[in-house]
């Protein structure tokens, strides 16, 4: 009996509760959008910020209120596709993005000028005397980017160079925010050809403190007017409409700070120290090719004149080499 | 019978290096590259052209707005580059460069005058033509010092000769061999500013410059000496309006906003030289010292001369130079390279050895409170510290960062070697990124 | 072939040190470019390579203090207190002593061994723990007990809070407490000092006291007329245990019975009691030597004993017979150890001034409404504890008044 009683009091204390909270559930309630719901199981939780909202939910909340539904790159076109139809609206098409370290030299080519004595971060460490890399614009490698990857996309050269594997990343963009030289940035995975080169210095100081900053020479943009923009004393590639890639910029790149994905995986390129040489060669190659093109179209040209058969040849810059017989110049 | 301020340090002074050693004239350079930001606002603009020639004293750069001072040529000879280059904060800026003749002549000045003889305004427009600015280390343009704005009155001018930074002793040896020229600078500043009260602080470490000031002081009206007690940074500018006034800098203002205004030793000097004599500032004393250098000296050296060049008449490295500042050791900053030029900021050269290095490593907070009894400013270094650690910003509210002065007291004193003024200095920055930001977005949202 | 590369670069990049947190200050490749020039000079002092400087923020020159330094500073000051201890029970205390602080240090090293992290266990925290640990467990406590006191103080109470400087309650008290929960019997029973009062025979009956009634009553013990008798008598038994002055007086409280210790037993330590705890005397010596190190401030210790004194003389004025005086409070139990080495951890206390005599006092109240009130003898334990859950709190709101908001009144223009 004694031990009956206490029973039956907590299990009514509780069936009291119980039904206090199934009411309270039923009448206090908030309206939710049921879509908010359905998207928030087709969003990919990564909880990363990319859209710009406080992770998955936020977005979800603000999709329904109407904004963009093409901000979540870590989902891809698959997740806008899906959007698109909870919410009964058009599916754009998302171009898929991964990160990009801008910058090519690491201590063996951009050497540091001094020893950086402190916390372990970019962001400190470029606050002490502008930092120990010779090169203001270029990356300290000190981790900064890596440290907010949550997928461990960003690695290191033996040069203590970052770079980001684009099979890992996500495209959640925290490392562009991480990254206090602003050396990072978002590009369409589908580009094969970059500039791997922040310097906005004039060509003569970057050429004083990297073997492969972009030194503005303009001979990308020369190739390339569409592709290619020299602004600030630096290089970049245009990334938009009517820009494509241009695997000779690559070749006829000065210091070689253009990357073509087609030709070397993003390790070799940044590490093999037989790529500068072969590059020198390759471009020497070309220079006398070219040479020869024009000089037999100048020619050609000429006797076309002379046999007053024809008007004058177009002129304008030399054809990019074809592919193939740049593969021959390896 | 000395005054002093709550919180503050005593680190080893290590001054007796070099505040034996009689202020030397260091040879002009043979290539001075003189930058144009020298100051703290507006560079200047470069005034000269490639392949000019150009006479010692001469500008190179005017000012380029209110907040900004004129550069002139430290030596005579041929302009052969304006390009960037190395600026001791580490960045590259914009400097002219300038190739000697071997002539070192002075460009055409005023005649001499006595600083008695000019109106106030005279004075100012002097000083700013002169391109001087507080020698202190924070190089503020003098003459916005000297232009308080109608609303407030200076009644109190204080001469800045505490030098509490350790190892320093240019402004200890001005004093001792210019009294004279010091006093004069000062009493001209105060002529502009209409200072009822001139008072001289001046540690007790000191007591031959004391003596000196003391001396030519004598019987000026209104002006007194003070002594301080030893202590760092008794040299800041609020903690020697606090020691000798009593008064506080309210937060996020200047001394001018409680009625003080504050000059530096060799700021007074450099003052008599462009009252008196017209002379624009192009060299200044400057400490080399250090156990890293051979003979510690005072050297008196044109801008522009590059850091080695020190470093050579203080008899070179001794050993293996660890770490080489300009300023002192306390708020001086570390140099990549001794190519570096030095500026009219720098006033000393100190040569750290590797074995006197801190160590590299720092521990996590053990909260012991020896920062929170060191801030001068009495901030809470240990909780800001940690807050900056793991960048939680929205922490830091209320804990009030921006009003940190990097005296570096806290740092001084962590046991974990935690390197708290860096955190700061981040923490600041971060602050202000985050007050541009707002700022943009609320241009946007009005447009 | 992307994995291998993967692999080769992921051990040389800072990706690797940043792993292990970003407390180390430079990386490895950053090092390896550190040595390099050295070398190169120490070769060759001509300088055929540039050397390279290092470049740090500011300030360039440290006070030379260190956490380690600290530590062991007040270990140090610790010491003279446990070796006392030693001679007052004897190998006892010293397997207690030796147990509690070499336990404490290696679990510390395994605990960094396995997660990983910084080997800190040369800093002296650990072995302090211990040692402190060591001072509040009776003479006689078992290994085990000390090992599993060692155990929660460090890996418990501090490891799983982030180790030094994260630990929100002080590790060796939680370690006590744990142990006093855990372990009522064994934690509460004081074996008499008897080595020391072998010394001192007469004091046998010069006064009677009523532990020392009590033991006389379980042994043949008052016929024991001389010191080498009771010399002879100690080494015979194992233990004589009996309450400590403060249980004594809890008793007295209760029921109106039992006998007191005179002040001078307690300043010696001719007292049943922890280790820590029975000698006053040399206890002040190491706190006076942390005080006047600077190590120490004066805030947390005066106002914790304050605290005591208050209750105690309100208390003892309003009913001498029930209530004990302050000098009783102030010299038993662990008060003064609580005040100098306990309440002071700089990691769980307060580091405002005013915040620490708010926590001091805190202290001393609480102990006192403990001792008087409470179901425990001893409070000082708890008191700490459940001040530094006050810290926090405490902190968030006594931070000093900062430079720059003294109102200047601009004089009238003269």
């Amino acid at each position: 009996m004694s031990l009956i009683l206490p029973i039956l009091v907590l299990s009514g204390i509780g069936a009291v509760m119980g039904a206090g909270l199934a009411v309270a559930a039923k009448f206090l309630s908030v309206e939710e959008d049921p879509r908010v719901e359905a998207l928030m199981e087709i969003l990919p939780s990564a909880n990363c910020g990319a859209c710009g909202y406080p992770g998955c939910s936020g977005y979800a909340k603000e999709l329904v209120a109407g904004v963009d539904i093409g901000l979540c790159s870590p989902g891809g076109s698959d997740t806008v596709a899906k959007i698109a139809d909870i919410l009964g609206v058009e599916a754009v098409a998302l171009v898929p993005k991964v990160a990009l370290v801008r910058c090519a030299g690491g201590r063996n080519l951009a050497p540091d000028r001094s020893i950086y004595v402190g916390p372990s971060s970019c962001k400190a460490a470029v606050l002490v005397g502008a930092g120990p890399k010779e090169c203001r614009w270029g990356c300290v490698g000190l981790g900064d980017c890596a440290e907010v990857c949550e997928d461990d996309a960003v690695d290191f050269t033996e040069d203590g160079l970052a770079f980001v594997r684009a099979d890992l990343c996500i495209a959640c963009a925290r490392c562009v925010k991480a990254c206090p030289r602003d050396l990072i940035q978002m590009v369409p995975a589908d580009r094969k050809v970059h500039v791997l080169c922040s310097s906005q210095d004039p060509g003569k100081n970057t050429k004083a403190v990297c073997q492969v900053g972009c030194i503005a020479c303009k001979l990308c943009a020369r190739r390339d007017k569409a592709s290619f923009v020299v602004e600030n004393n630096s290089a970049s590639v245009l990334y938009e409409e009517g820009s494509k890639d241009t695997p000779v910029a690559a070749l006829v790149c000065t210091p070689g700070a253009i990357w073509d994905a087609n030709e070397d995986d993003l390790v070799s390129w940044l590490t093999d120290p037989a790529r500068r040489e072969a590059l020198k060669e390759r471009q020497a190659e070309l220079k006398a090719r070219e040479r020869a093109e024009r000089a037999a179209k100048k020619k050609a040209a000429a006797a076309a004149k002379k046999a007053k058969a024809d008007k004058a040849d177009e002129s304008g810059p030399a054809e990019p080499a074809e592919p193939g017989t740049q593969k021959g110049g390896q | 019978m000395s005054v002093s301020f709550k919180g503050g340090i005593h680190p080893d002074y290590e001054k007796e290096l070099s505040s034996g050693a009689a202020i030397e004239d260091l040879p002009p350079p043979e290539r001075a590259v003189v930058h144009l930001s020298q100051h703290i606002g507006a560079p200047a603009k470069a005034a000269v052209k490639k392949k000019q020639q150009v006479q010692k004293g001469e500008v190179l750069g005017e000012a380029a707005g209110f907040v900004s001072v004129p550069v002139h040529a430290p030596i005579s000879g041929k302009v052969v580059e304006i390009a960037l280059h190395l600026h001791p904060f580490g960045s590259l800026q914009e400097a002219v460069v300038i190739e000697s003749d071997g002539e070192d002549q002075w460009c055409e000045l005023p005649p001499e005058t006595r600083p008695e003889s000019l109106s106030a305004d005279e004075i100012k427009d002097r000083i700013r033509d002169a391109g001087i600015v507080g020698l202190g280390g924070a190089a503020f343009p003098t003459h916005v010092k000297l232009s308080p704005p109608p609303d407030k009155t200076i009644d109190t001018i204080l001469l800045n000769a505490a030098e509490c930074e350790p190892y320093l002793t240019a402004d200890d040896r001005l004093m001792q061999e210019e009294p004279e020229r010091v006093l004069s600078g000062f009493l001209a500043l105060r002529k502009v500013l209409g200072a009822k009260d001139a008072v001289i602080g001046i540690e007790e470490n000191k007591p031959e410059a004391m003596g000196a000031m003391e001396k030519a002081v004598g019987k000026v009206d209104g002006v007194r000496v003070a002594r301080l007690h030893v202590k760092y940074p008794q040299g800041g500018e609020k903690q020697l309006i606090d020691a000798i006034l009593g008064r506080e800098v309210p937060t996020g203002g200047l001394p001018m906003d409680c009625g003080v205004v504050v000059q530096n030793v060799a700021t007074c000097a450099a003052v008599d030289d462009a009252v008196r004599f017209g002379r624009p500032l192009i060299s200044r004393v400057t400490t080399v010292t250090g156990q890293g250098v051979a003979s510690p000296v005072n050297l008196r050296g044109r801008v522009g001369t590059p850091v080695q060049a020190f470093i050579d008449a203080a008899g070179g490295f001794r050993g293996n130079p660890g770490r080489v500042v300009l300023g002192g050791p306390m708020m001086g900053g570390a140099i990549h390279t001794t190519d570096t030029p030095v500026i009219k900021s720098t006033g000393g050269v100190l040569v750290l050895t590797p074995e006197e290095l801190p160590p590299a490593e720092f521990d996590a907070c053990i909260r012991c409170g020896r920062c929170v009894r060191a801030c001068p400013i009495h901030l809470c270094p240990n909780e800001m510290g940690n807050y900056c650690e793991v960048e939680m910003w929205d922490q830091l509210e209320g804990l009030n960062v921006g009003d940190c002065i990097e005296c570096g007291c806290c740092a001084f004193s962590c046991p974990a070697n935690r390197p708290l003024v860096q955190f700061f200095r981040y923490a600041k920055l971060w602050i202000r990124q985050q007050a541009a930001l707002a700022k943009a977005a609320q241009s946007q949202d009005d447009n | 072939m992307a994995a291998e590369d993967k692999e080769t670069s992921k051990n040389a990049g800072p990706g690797a040190a940043s792993d292990a947190g970003k407390r180390t200050a430079t990386d490895s490749p950053v090092e390896a470019t550190a040595d390099s020039p050295e070398e190169a000079t120490a070769d060759s002092p001509e300088e055929a390579a540039p050397q390279m400087l290092t470049v740090a923020s500011s300030p360039h020159v440290r006070s030379g203090e260190s956490t380690s330094r600290i530590m062991w500073t007040v270990f140090a000051c610790l010491l003279p207190a446990a070796g006392w201890s030693v001679y007052l029970f004897g190998m006892k205390a010293a397997i207690v002593l030796a147990t509690c602080t070499g336990g404490a240090v290696v679990i510390e090293s395994l605990v960094q061994y396995f997660t990983r992290g910084r080997t800190s266990v040369q800093d002296g925290s650990a072995a302090l723990t211990g040692l402190l640990l060591a001072l509040t467990l009776p003479p006689g406590a078992s290994v085990v007990i000390c090992l599993v006191g060692a155990f929660v103080g460090v890996v418990v109470a501090k490891a799983v809070f982030g180790g030094l400087g994260h630990n929100p309650f002080n590790p060796a008290l939680t370690a006590r407490v744990f142990l006093l929960i855990a372990f009522p019997g064994p934690m509460t029973r004081w074996p008499i000092p008897l080595q020391a009062l072998a010394d001192k025979p007469q004091k046998l009956y010069g006064q009677s006291t009523s532990w020392l009634d009590a033991a006389g009553r379980s042994l043949d013990f008052a016929n024991a007329k001389t010191g080498a008798a009771l010399h002879s008598l100690a080494a015979k038994v194992d233990v004589i245990t009996a309450a400590t002055p403060l249980a004594v007086a809890k008793e007295h409280w209760k029921r109106g019975t039992g006998e007191l210790t005179t002040y001078s037993d307690y300043f010696v330590g001719s007292m049943p009691g922890s280790l820590g705890e029975v000698s006053v005397i040399l206890l002040l010596l190491g706190a006076a030597v942390l005080l006047i190190r600077g190590y120490i401030s004066w805030h947390i210790p005066v106002s914790f004993l304050l605290g005591v004194i208050v209750m105690a003389g309100l208390t003892h004025l309003a009913n001498p017979t029930r209530y004990m005086d302050p000098i009783f409070h102030l010299l038993t139990g662990g008060v003064i150890i609580g005040a100098f080495f306990m309440a002071t951890d700089y990691v769980t206390s307060p580091t405002y001034p005013l915040g620490m005599v708010i926590f001091g006092l805190g202290c001393g109240l609480l102990t006192m409404i403990i001792r008087l009130w409470g179901g425990f003898p001893e409070g000082v334990s708890f008191a700490i504890l459940i001040m530094n859950a006050c810290t926090p709190i405490i902190e968030r709101y006594t931070r000093p008044t900062r430079y720059g908001l003294k109102p200047w009144a601009e004089p009238e223009a003269s």
